[in-house]
């Protein structure tokens, strides 16, 4: 269908529609609902208000104007006709198309304003003055007036209208609201009850009414033809001259054989002639007026339409009119119907009583429900809308109270289930704001902190400091004496961090060994101030289950005077930057940001990327530092230590890689080149020594975690060829500290394999005297700290004495690494320690200049003694 | 919710539909009105141009001299005279009852009872008639009788009147010892007394002054009904208590003849100067002195005793509505009121002092009752008069009753 084709057709339905609006009401109009003595109801207003909020005012006021113009034309003008059309173009103008407003409260708002008053000065108008003994004139009107607008209103609220077609509407969301349907059904309990009380009455009293009328005619047509049958020949000449007298007999018959006295009466001849009458000169009846049979001779009498009729307000001229027959006479009798007010008016006073008491009772179960129902089932849903929202901005939320059960217990168990989701909330709300082993605020909570600290600015001159703290050797702390103490140890950290700056700063431990604390600076309070004092209070030692242990930390800080969100991830970078300058400067210190740090931040980037590609170019090589005898002056072996020359940057430092490599997860990769590497090295100058010595390589506590080092290691021997025997495998005490089940499996493989097995930096990882009488190694490698400044130094003395003898009896050996005087040497190999590491006996080497070194000189001599 | 979705809805158009059902239900089906057409009041069609006459119907009995003026008329028009007994009511109803009533009625007083309570008469105060520019003919006559019993409409006229009267022999009277002079008697049998006893001088003399007894009764209730226009009987006032003791009184003094003058024991009677005094229509007058020649001289006329004024022979005219020549009925009638009476009459001269009467069509009955009891009860020398009218009154309402009160229920309705 084209879209021309299309408005088409929806012009035409829409015209149709109209016109059909326009019938419904005309046919509406012509057949009202009669009640009894000419009260009607009309739905004519019912089709004109849907026009109304369908087709807009213009074609609604025509509408309404055809409509009257109809009945002016049909009826004749009257009172009642003007008050309809004086509703309706109200009502329409009021909730027409372009006002949707409730038709049932537009209608309402007529009747009050000017529907009632009107109809008041009308009904005076013709004389009806029995408003409190009889409000039906007034209550039928306005009860049909606002029960049209009553259906109305439900038909636009259910149904969708459109001009094109009227389908049942979809309700928004599915949602009825229900103050609303209460409303509405109260409303239509009462309309439609009272409406169908009213008609049901109706037609009882109707049918009541016919049965007596029915009864009385009937007796007194037979009494009156008994009697016309027996009149005296002077009776009918006294008829037929029209004699008063014979006026006066006839009236007392008809009085005689009716139940009234009051009734109207005409005897007719035959010819139509109207002799006598009561009233004289012939009642209204006999020349005018509407007659509805019932059955014969029966019939229903109510006069023309007059003007000032409201509906059929004049039906106190209604009546039943029945016939009798005597000596070519007819007499017709009227029963008026306003001799069966009183009984209508007793049973509508009684309908109306009953209604008022409908109306009342519906008002007050709609009040209940709303009171105790409704009412408190909105503020229910008014309490638990965004109970999320709320319960995370901490408002108090009202619970209302009802007497009923049901509605008590639904309360109850939404204040039961938002008091759990308040708990599980909170609980969420800790965990996700603060770290569960410090109990600080975490990372999340740091940033949401430090977020709402730039949003809410400060004063100008206010400095807002960030504070980055990163324990120095936490590492060697959580590998040598494991994860237990080293959490203690940050909870203690924690506590003392706390109780230093709690009330001054924000803290939080944003994971691992690291706190960061957020202050304002201003006036004396200066962030230096508190680094320092954190330093000072930091030095004091820990007590951690027994152990004692010392422990500094690197702070770097970072201030700001812009407060704006963006800052928040450069203020930290730049407080992460200080902290290392901090570190690198030796630790228990603190560093103010400073402009090249960014440069540090971004080479240690570059670093990461340069990383990934050093092994494939070739960059890496390693270097080996041979370990003597000093008593034969003989190497025993030599460390292999990795060397990453990069063409663009030059030599790069382990210390400046190996994190890189860490944190990167390269160094798995990196540790199994050095080990192949190593191994292939070994080999070759095994092939060609005569006095081959062993090589060392160190493992990093990684390679342990990320895969089996005895299939690496075993792996790797069998591809080079290097016999197991001149393999040293050196690992920290974290090693073994951290992983003692499984590493001591890999270890007793290892050296079940003839692979030597060491210790290297011995002292520094804090692992137990008794746990190392059970690791299957060979030696250990004594870290230079101990090595220093002896003899001279009495503590490194006893402590390398203490490990000697320790070795001695665990018949393991002995290597002092960082010999780097003559006097350390002496000391050292006095106190036993004969196998020494260091600058004082060579640098790290190529592996050419070992080669020429040790192992062509070793051959030369050995070709020399043969 | 979906359910409630579509609940909605529908119960919607089913209310809709069935507020259709409704309207179609309760439409009442009209019909046209059963009673036949209804027709005017019939009047026969006039006759042809040339046998056109005028119906009158005229009572037989009627005095000489408005005879001969009727017969007079005749030159003007030609008339069909359908003559009744003026008693009998009847031919005068069925002939108005009839398919072809009288263009004309003309009738005696006694008749308008019967009549007044039609409806089948002109209203001669209406147009095209206008009967009260007549009232000129009858100066002070009230015209209540001649108006129907609601007093709407003027549906009776006086063409003739005559007055009731006293004929008395100068003579004898003086002889009596009262005044001959009319006017000096008049004022003397004023009171009912003198009255009596100028019949017990009389009687002494060997004269009477009543034909029979039940001519004072006769006088005194001449020209009057039984109930005034509320209903109220009028026949039991403590004057008419003090009347009938004196026509008592003179009954049993013996001042009543119990002879007709018409008869022949009568009119020797009176030649025999035995009557002093007589009542009667004063056109009698001349026929009592052509009836006693040698004492014509003697014989005059005064008004009646007790202070008494009544009409005596009367003559109206109605138009019957069905009449087919109203318009010529109208002309007569005028042509005769118009037409100078011979003789000033004492009718002219008291009418305005004849009593008000209100006749019913019950006043026929009510006489007869009223009559036959209150003379019994005079006439009876153990009764009294206040009894006989006491009685008359019981009497005559209960008979008549319920017919009077429906009556009377049914004036007052109309009058409304």
């Amino acid at each position: 269908m084209n879209s021309l084709t299309f408005r088409r057709t929806r012009k035409l339905r829409s015209a149709a529609l109209y016109v059909l609006l326009g019938a419904a009401a005309l046919y509406g109009y012509t057949h009202p609902v009669s009640l009894m003595f000419g009260l009607e109801f009309s739905f004519a207003a019912l089709f004109l208000f849907l026009t109304g909020r369908m087709y807009g005012l213009s074609w609604s006021l025509l509408q309404v104007l055809v409509l009257h113009a109809a009945g002016y034309f049909l009826y004749g003008p009257s009172i009642g006709l003007f008050l309809h059309a004086a509703e309706c173009t109200f009502v329409i103008l009021l909730c027409g198309r372009s006002h949707p407003r409730d038709f049932f409260w537009g209608d309402l708002l007529f009747w009050l304003a000017l529907g009632l008053p009107f109809l008041t000065v009308s009904l005076w108008g013709t004389g009806f003055t029995e408003v409190l003994d009889y409000p039906l004139p007034y209550f039928v009107p306005l009860m049909g007036g606002l029960m049209n607008a009553l259906v109305t209103e439900l038909l636009v609220t259910y149904l969708t209208l459109s001009r094109g077609r009227i389908r049942l509407r979809r309700i928004p969301h599915g949602k009825i609201r229900f103050s609303r349907l209460l409303k509405q059904i109260t409303l239509a309990c009462i309309f439609a009850s009272s409406f169908f009380y009213l008609l049901n009455n109706s037609r009882t009293l109707e049918r009541s009414i016919l049965d007596q009328v029915r009864k009385e005619a009937g007796t007194s047509i037979r009494m009156m033809e008994t009697t016309m049958a027996n009149w005296s020949k002077e009776d009918v000449r006294g008829i037929k001259l029209r004699s008063l007298l014979s006026y006066a007999q006839l009236g007392q018959m008809v009085r005689d054989t009716t139940l009234s006295s009051d009734y109207e009466w005409a005897l007719l001849t035959q010819s139509g002639e109207c002799l006598l009458s009561n009233p004289e000169g012939g009642p209204e009846w006999l020349r005018s007026g509407r007659w509805r049979k019932w059955n014969l001779p029966l019939y229903e009498w109510k006069p023309d339409r007059t003007f000032q009729r409201v509906g059929e307000s004049d039906w106190k001229r209604n009546g039943f009119i029945y016939s009798a027959e005597g000596q070519s006479y007819t007499l017709y009798v009227k029963i008026p119907l306003v001799k069966f007010s009183p009984m209508a008016r007793g049973m509508y006073m009684a309908s109306m009583k009953s209604f008022l008491i409908v109306v009342l009772m519906l008002s007050l179960f709609a009040y209940l429900v709303h009171n105790f129902f409704l009412k408190t089932i909105g503020q229910l849903a008014a309490s638990t809308e965004n109970i999320p929202l709320r319960l995370k901005s901490r408002t108090k939320i009202e619970w209302p109270q009802s007497r009923i059960e049901e509605v008590y217990s639904l309360i109850g168990n939404f204040r039961s289930v938002t008091e759990k989701l308040s708990d599980m909330l909170q609980d969420s709300w800790q965990m996700a704001h603060y770290d569960a082993l410090t109990g600080l605020p975490n990372r999340r909570h740091f940033t949401e902190h430090l977020r709402s600290r730039l949003k809410k600015g400060g004063g100008s001159d206010a400095h807002l400091a960030v504070l980055f703290i990163d324990l120095d050797r936490f590492k060697q702390i959580n590998d040598t004496l494991g994860h237990g103490i080293g959490d203690d140890l940050l909870c203690q950290v924690a506590e003392r961090l706390d109780n230093e700056l709690g009330e001054e700063a924000f803290i939080a431990r944003l994971g691992g060994d690291e706190f960061v604390v957020v202050m304002e600076c201003h006036g004396e309070r200066l962030p230096s101030d508190a680094a320092d004092r954190l330093l000072e209070k930091l030095n004091h030692p820990f007590l951690v289950d027994g152990h004692e242990l010392f422990v500094s930390a690197s702070i770097g800080i970072s201030l700001t005077t812009i407060r704006e969100e963006w800052e928040l991830d450069d203020l930290l970078k730049k407080a992460d930057s200080a902290m290392y300058d901090a570190k690198g400067s030796g630790g228990n210190a603190y560093s103010f940001y400073a402009l090249d740090q960014a440069k540090s931040i971004s080479e240690q980037m570059k670093l990461e990327f340069e990383l990934r590609k050093a092994l494939d170019q070739g960059q890496m090589s390693l270097a080996y530092q041979p370990i003597y005898h000093s008593g034969s002056g003989q190497i025993v072996s030599v460390e292999a230590l990795l060397r990453w020359n990069h063409p663009e940057l030059g030599s790069i430092p382990p210390s400046k890689f190996i994190p890189v490599a860490e944190s990167s997860g390269l160094i798995k990769t990196l540790g199994e080149w050095v080990i192949r590497e190593a191994c292939k090295q070994a080999r070759v100058w095994a092939s060609t020594s005569t006095a081959p010595f062993r090589v060392a390589v160190n493992l990093s506590p990684s390679q342990f975690r990320q895969g089996s080092v005895y299939r690496l290691v075993k792996q790797v021997l069998e591809e080079t060829g290097l016999p197991p025997e001149l393999l040293e495998l050196e690992i920290t005490e974290a090693v073994v500290v951290n992983h003692v089940g499984k590493v001591m499996e890999e270890l007793k493989s290892l050296r079940q394999l003839g692979v030597q097995v060491w210790i290297d930096d011995f002292g520094t990882g804090y692992s137990s005297l008794g746990m190392l009488k059970t690791l299957p190694v060979d030696g250990f490698k004594i870290d230079q700290s101990f090595v220093r400044g002896i003899p001279e130094d009495s503590d490194n003395l006893s402590i390398v004495r203490t490990v000697l003898a320790l070795a001695e009896s665990g018949e393991w050996r002995v290597i002092a690494e960082g010999v780097e005087t003559r006097t350390e040497s002496e000391a050292l190999t006095r106190l036993g320690c004969m196998e020494q590491q260091g600058f004082l006996f060579s640098q790290p080497l190529t592996p050419d200049q070992i080669a020429e070194r040790y192992v062509l000189a070793c051959a030369v001599s050995k070709e020399e003694e043969l | 919710m979906r359910q409630v979705r579509w609940f909605l809805p529908r119960a919607l158009l089913l209310m809709l539909g069935l507020l259709l059902l409704l309207t179609a239900c309760t439409a009442s089906v009209e019909t046209v009105n059963p009673i036949p057409s209804l027709s005017p009041t019939t009047k026969p069609s006039a006759p042809p141009e040339g046998d056109r006459k005028l119906r009158i119907m005229v009572p037989k009995e009627l005095p000489p001299a408005w005879q001969e003026e009727l017969q007079a008329m005749e030159e003007q028009q030609p008339i069909e005279w359908l003559r009744v007994d003026s008693a009998d009511a009847n031919a005068y109803l069925d002939a108005l009852a009839g398919s072809n009533p009288p263009d004309l009625l003309l009738f005696g007083a006694s008749l308008l009872g019967e009549l007044r309570g039609l409806n089948v008469l002109e209203d001669l105060s209406s147009l095209p008639y206008g009967g009260f520019s007549y009232n000129h003919v009858f100066p002070g006559l009230s015209l209540d009788a001649y108006k129907s019993l609601d007093g709407r409409r003027l549906m009776a006229f006086p063409l003739r009147l005559s007055a009731l009267v006293t004929f008395y022999r100068a003579d004898l009277v003086e002889k009596a010892g009262y005044p001959k002079d009319p006017e000096s008697l008049g004022d003397r049998l004023a009171d009912p007394e003198e009255w009596v006893k100028l019949g017990t001088a009389a009687k002494a003399n060997g004269q009477w002054i009543q034909e029979k007894k039940t001519d004072s009764l006769d006088f005194l209730m001449a020209g009057q009904g039984f109930f005034d226009g509320d209903g109220t009987f009028v026949r039991s006032t403590r004057e008419l208590i003090t009347q009938l003791d004196a026509v008592q009184r003179a009954y049993q003094a013996g001042t009543a003849a119990e002879w007709d003058i018409g008869s022949w024991v009568g009119r020797n009677a009176l030649h025999q100067s035995r009557f002093a005094m007589l009542y009667g229509a004063e056109w009698k007058l001349a026929d009592l002195k052509k009836l006693d020649p040698e004492h014509a001289e003697e014989w005059q006329m005064t008004r009646l005793p007790f202070d008494t004024y009544a009409p005596g022979d009367t003559l109206l005219f109605a138009i019957p509505s069905r009449g087919s020549q109203s318009e010529q009925a109208w002309a007569f009638a005028t042509a005769m009121l118009e037409r100078k009476e011979k003789g000033e009459s004492y009718a002219r001269q008291w009418a305005s002092r004849f009593p008000p009467s209100w006749p019913t069509p019950l006043d026929r009955k009510a006489e007869k009752l009223w009559r036959a009891t209150v003379s019994t009860y005079l006439f009876d020398e153990s009764k009294t008069s206040t009894q006989a009218v006491a009685t008359g009154y019981a009497r005559t309402i209960a008979e008549l009753n319920p017919d009077l009160g429906r009556l009377f229920e049914q004036i007052r309705r109309s009058s409304r």
